[in-house]
């Protein structure tokens, strides 16, 4: 810019701008270089600079976030953003099919599978700091759909949707934070599809009972990338559970 | 900051503009998605924007546990009838096994996991199941850890444990005799019992040469062995086979689970026998 801010600038006036503009050439092109290098990187190349962990958090596609279309999981997260221990309470409700007692699934008049709702209560324990304030647990939902999915033994608002700052056997000690209204996911309402990940996320708050606030977000499987660098994570998942089957498990 | 080096040049705008442009067909021919989505849009309309707002998670390492196990004939013959159940609900059964689990993440901190899997209602129904919490809690066979973990491993100083279905009556053979100096009768006296409980799982005993002098519930070679390094994205798979066992003391109660308090051998293989099968995908 400052070079053609003086077009009749002459003597060696000129000869700066000419070199001015072969610097700045010079430098282009070991920008473009470089920009290159870091798109290859990026973009498949084998040589790896960086983590490929550090590049999924950046940019995604070398290793899978969510379950997606490919796997047949739906992933609750939890994250601890309390510097306190936390122990989450997940509960899910699923429809599980009815089989009678040769072990075949149970059929209504017009052909329709029946199925009975059952619900399924985990407890997930996070630490204070580190990489341990994440964890998360894989709900199939292929053959039987998760149809709900919150914190809380019973998904009430009045349930204790977290135990913060226990340190006793299973961590269950602590003080309680209500769900409030941290209203459950639901399949029936578009809250969330098999593949999807949720994520509760529990964080210091002011103005709130406890001083914790809980948020849950939707990371859409549809909106994923289907092909990745690195391990397939669900897929391998779903292909090794295929693999262990037992013969009398079947329908 | 290849962008940056683009926007910044001082080149002459033609050729400016045909890098940016360069570095935009860059971008979506590989399909990159290390820009801001919104940025992306720019260029191409195929740019996606997700809803939440946390940032992305660097991957995931699963770690799950398969439990191939089987309940032994016999012991299924004796349960079976005791709780009314069709072949096909026999078949499905699977024993109860509880094990801890340690992931330690390069930062150094660490989560221990508490494992269980396996069917809830096998249990003598001539007890309360209600007595046993930890069989009514519901499964946990898989976690989902965050990347980078550094190792997988049985949480030291826990034990792994399989749950004992039935009632275990204990006798001991006991000598007596009529009068003083009289003949010398030996017989099985019953000395007390071992109620439903989940029961550790141990480690062949073996000698300083390797060899087996008390064989128990798991070969020395068959313990889930630590797995160091997991390559972000990976499936960690601790499989368990085996089968589940209840010793019959045959001379004196063939029908009943039961066993001679003095026979070594014979306790220490209660529970039965496993083996640990880690892979990593």
């Amino acid at each position: 810019m400052g070079a053609s801010s003086k077009p009749n600038a002459a003597g060696d006036g000129d000869h700066r701008q000419v070199r001015t503009k072969a610097t700045s050439t010079a430098v282009l092109i070991v920008c473009g270089a470089l920009g290159l290098l870091a798109l290859a990187a990026a973009c498949g190349s084998n040589v790896r600079v960086f983590n490929p962990a550090f590049i999924n958090t950046l940019s995604g596609g070398e290793v899978p976030v969510t379950p997606g279309p490919g796997a047949a999981f739906v992933l609750v997260r939890v994250v601890n953003e309390t510097n306190q221990v936390v122990q989450f309470i997940v509960t899910i409700e699923r429809q599980v099919l009815v089989v009678d007692d040769q072990g075949n699934f149970q059929q209504d008049d017009v052909g329709n599978f029946i199925t009975r709702p059952e619900r399924e209560t985990v407890r997930l324990n996070t630490s204070a700091t580190g990489l341990a304030t994440e964890t998360g647990v894989l709900f199939p939902c292929g053959q039987s759909p998760v149809t709900e999915v919150g914190l809380g033994q019973n998904l009430l608002p009045t349930d204790a949707a977290i135990f913060v700052g226990g340190g006793g056997a299973g961590g269950a000690t602590g003080f309680g934070v209500p769900a409030g209204n941290l209203n459950p996911l639901q399949l029936d309402v578009g809250n969330f599809n098999c593949g999807d990940t949720i994520i509760f996320r529990a964080f210091v708050s002011t103005g709130v009972a406890g001083g914790i606030s809980l948020q849950s977000f939707l990371l859409p499987g549809s909106e994923q990338p289907s092909i990745f660098r690195g391990p397939d994570t669900f897929a391998n998942l779903a292909h090794f559970l295929a693999s262990q089957v037992r013969e009398s498990e079947g329908p | 900051m290849t962008v940056r080096c683009c926007l910044t040049s001082t080149h002459r705008p033609v050729v400016r503009r045909s890098l940016l442009a360069l570095c935009a067909t860059g971008m979506v021919l590989c399909e990159c998605t290390a820009f801001n989505p919104a940025f992306v849009n720019l260029f191409s309309s195929n740019g996606s924007a997700g809803f939440a707002t946390l940032p992305n998670a660097p991957g995931h390492v699963v770690v799950a546990l398969a439990n191939q196990t089987e309940i032994d004939e016999r012991l299924l013959a004796f349960l079976g009838p005791k709780m009314n159940l069709t072949d096909a609900q026999k078949r499905a059964l699977r024993p109860r096994i509880r094990m801890r689990l340690r992931v330690t993440y390069v930062d150094g901190t660490f989560q221990t996991l508490e494992f269980i899997d396996g069917s809830r209602n096998l249990v003598d129904p001539s007890f309360d199941a209600q007595a046993f919490p930890d069989l009514n809690q519901n499964d946990l066979n898989n976690a989902v850890a965050l990347c980078d973990v550094a190792r997988v491993e049985v949480e030291p100083g826990t034990n792994i444990e399989v749950f004992l279905p039935v009632e275990l009556i204990q006798y001991q053979l006991v000598e007596s005799t009529t009068t003083a100096g009289g003949t010398i009768f030996t017989s099985f006296q019953r000395r007390g019992s071992l109620p439903p409980q989940f029961r550790t799982l141990r480690i062949d005993e073996v000698d300083a040469d390797g060899n087996v002098t008390l064989q128990q519930n798991i070969g020395v070679r068959d313990v889930p062995s630590p797995t160091p390094n997991v390559i972000c994205g990976s499936v960690v798979a601790i499989t368990i086979k085996g089968t589940l066992a209840a010793p019959f003391l045959d001379v004196i109660s063939p029908n009943t689970p039961s066993y001679d308090i003095d026979d070594a051998a014979t306790i220490a293989r209660i529970g039965g026998r496993y083996e640990f099968i880690v892979t990593v995908q």
